[in-house]
């Protein structure tokens, strides 16, 4: 579920533990903001967005389908898409496609939905919206079915 | 949630040597993550251009198998372990269950991409991430990961997708703990065997440097070289991503910073304070300056990648002008790297003489 307009931006919160030389030219950890992290987090969420952008307009076209748009978003390759969901590398080049999307069977679809962490209907709605809505989501039976509450 | 008493979480460099260190210390043990590190020959190098992962760019390992810390520590400081993969997750976490219940904290091998306490640019499918479960309730798990300050909460659902993945090169329902751990380690003696281990797995004999010209000084050098070639294969806003990527892998993603060196470059202080030897307070020296170039190679991956332009219909314009300028930057690189090979070349074999000494 998106929020209509708005990128992802990293907040700088996060520490991590890098060696560093001290004064009396000792190599010591410390706890610190990661400076190339830091650098870089927003531009890998700005692609994370154009990629979202771009797969969507093909899906809208018929060119790919949301198998495609995960797979993208998620800086995946068919390759190790394939071995997580256990299908061969062509048989998810072909479900990257709507044709192929078209056929899925339900098992199939909750192997992806496992990959991506996404309940099953993450595949046929996309949910958009604008405001401060907050959502309560319950998902059961491994993803199949999922009951969203939007509190306004 | 009931949580392990006395369990002190503490931060660590790298997930590995992190979880096993806060594993041992819980044992009763003090000893630092460096150590392990060293002992567990935690350093290594590998280009594996036939892997293909996230962005499709070639894959680079900076460490030996997974696991292969926390197993060589085992050996080499005689701690027993329980240490299995599991045929089903639930067969895990019932184990899992009944050692936190017991107050035994166990660690697993997880998938990054579910860890969703830590900042969503980390969240990707990095399948060999090692956290320790120490508490849990009906529905989620106290979770100890080395890379973050404070303990994290897991909902049970994301622990079970983290377990089993099916990723390639990854165990699956991996779990352990530690059983018994000896009163007094022999250090020496493991310290002796770690870095016996580590320069042999990075030299390696001639034969098999041959057979895998991939692995150890002969990758650093082979990826140094196919450095020169990348703008013939991957074009565009992928080659800016391979390369910012690459820079975060060697200074940021659970590296301690210079592609491990500069934990590497710390152990081989510590040994040398322990052993009060000058000669390994000379090699301590030489690796940290290692791992200080390995820093600044990774800045200068980071400038050449931010030169490269966001968009793919930019490419084609921006080489034709840019183009002189991205082929001498990438010469630099490729020499920065030639570079590293052949310092830890020497390196290797100096530290082999000396830990013959010892």
């Amino acid at each position: 579920m998106k929020k209509s307009g708005e990128i992802e931006k990293y907040n700088h919160s996060h520490r991590i533990l890098l060696y560093d030389i001290d004064s009396d030219g000792k190599c010591v950890p410390r706890v610190k903001s990661p400076d190339l992290t830091s650098e870089l987090a927003d531009e890998w969420y700005m692609a994370n967005e154009r990629a979202w952008n771009r797969v969507m307009g093909e899906i809208i076209e018929g060119k790919s389908s949301p198998i495609c748009l995960y797979i993208e978003y998620h800086h995946m390759t068919p390759e190790d898409t394939a071995s997580r969901v256990g299908l061969s590398v062509s048989k998810v080049r072909k479900h990257m496609t709507m044709e192929g999307f078209r056929k899925l069977d339900i098992p199939t679809l909750e192997k992806y939905a496992k990959v991506f962490n996404i309940p099953v209907n993450g595949f046929f709605q996309f949910l958009e919206y604008e405001g401060d809505l907050k959502f309560d989501s319950k998902i059961y039976h491994n993803g199949l079915i999922q009951i969203l509450k939007v509190k306004v | 949630m009931d949580i392990i008493q006395n369990y002190n979480h503490e931060i660590g460099a790298h997930c590995e040597s992190g979880t096993l260190k806060n594993l041992i210390k819980h044992e009763g043990v003090e000893v630092t993550e460096k150590m392990l590190f060293g002992i567990g020959s935690g350093i290594f190098f590998a280009y594996l251009p036939f892997v293909k992962t996230v962005s499709a760019f070639p894959v680079v390992a900076l460490r030996q198998p997974i696991c292969s810390i926390v197993k060589n520590v085992s050996k080499d400081c005689g701690i027993s372990l329980f240490i299995k993969e599991f045929p089903t997750t639930q067969e895990l976490l019932k184990k899992a269950d009944s050692m936190i219940e017991a107050g035994k904290p166990v660690a697993v091998s997880v998938d990054l991409f579910y860890m969703d306490y830590l900042p969503k640019f980390m969240q990707v499918h990095a399948p060999a991430h090692f956290i320790a479960l120490i508490g849990k309730d009906e529905n989620s798990y106290a979770v100890s990961d080395p890379y973050g300050l404070q303990i994290a909460k897991l909902s049970r659902r994301n622990l079970e997708l983290a377990l089993k993945t099916n990723a390639r090169l990854a165990p699956q329902n991996l779990l352990y703990f530690i059983e018994k751990i000896p009163e007094k380690i022999n250090w020496k003696r493991a310290i002796v065997s770690g870095i016996r281990r580590t320069t042999n797995r990075m030299l390696m004999i001639p034969v098999v440097r041959n057979i895998l010209p991939f692995l150890g000084i002969e990758g650093i050098k082979r990826f140094a070289r196919s450095i020169l070639s990348w703008p013939e294969k991957f074009k565009g806003f992928r080659l800016r991503e391979g390369l910012l990527f690459l820079a975060v892998t060697f200074e940021e993603q659970g590296t301690g910073g210079g592609a491990f060196r500069l934990m590497y470059g710390a152990f081989l202080e510590e040994v040398a304070q322990m052993l009060n030897s000058s000669e390994f307070m000379d090699l301590s020296t030489e690796m940290i300056q290692n791992g200080k170039e390995w820093r600044e190679a990774s800045r200068l991956l980071v400038k050449v990648g931010k030169m490269l332009p966001v968009y793919d219909k930019e490419y084609p314009d921006w080489m034709e002008s840019n183009g002189k300028i991205l082929k001498e930057n990438l010469e630099d690189l490729s020499r920065r790297y030639m570079e590293r090979a052949e310092c830890e070349r020497k390196l290797m074999h100096s530290l082999q003489k000396a830990v013959s000494r010892i």
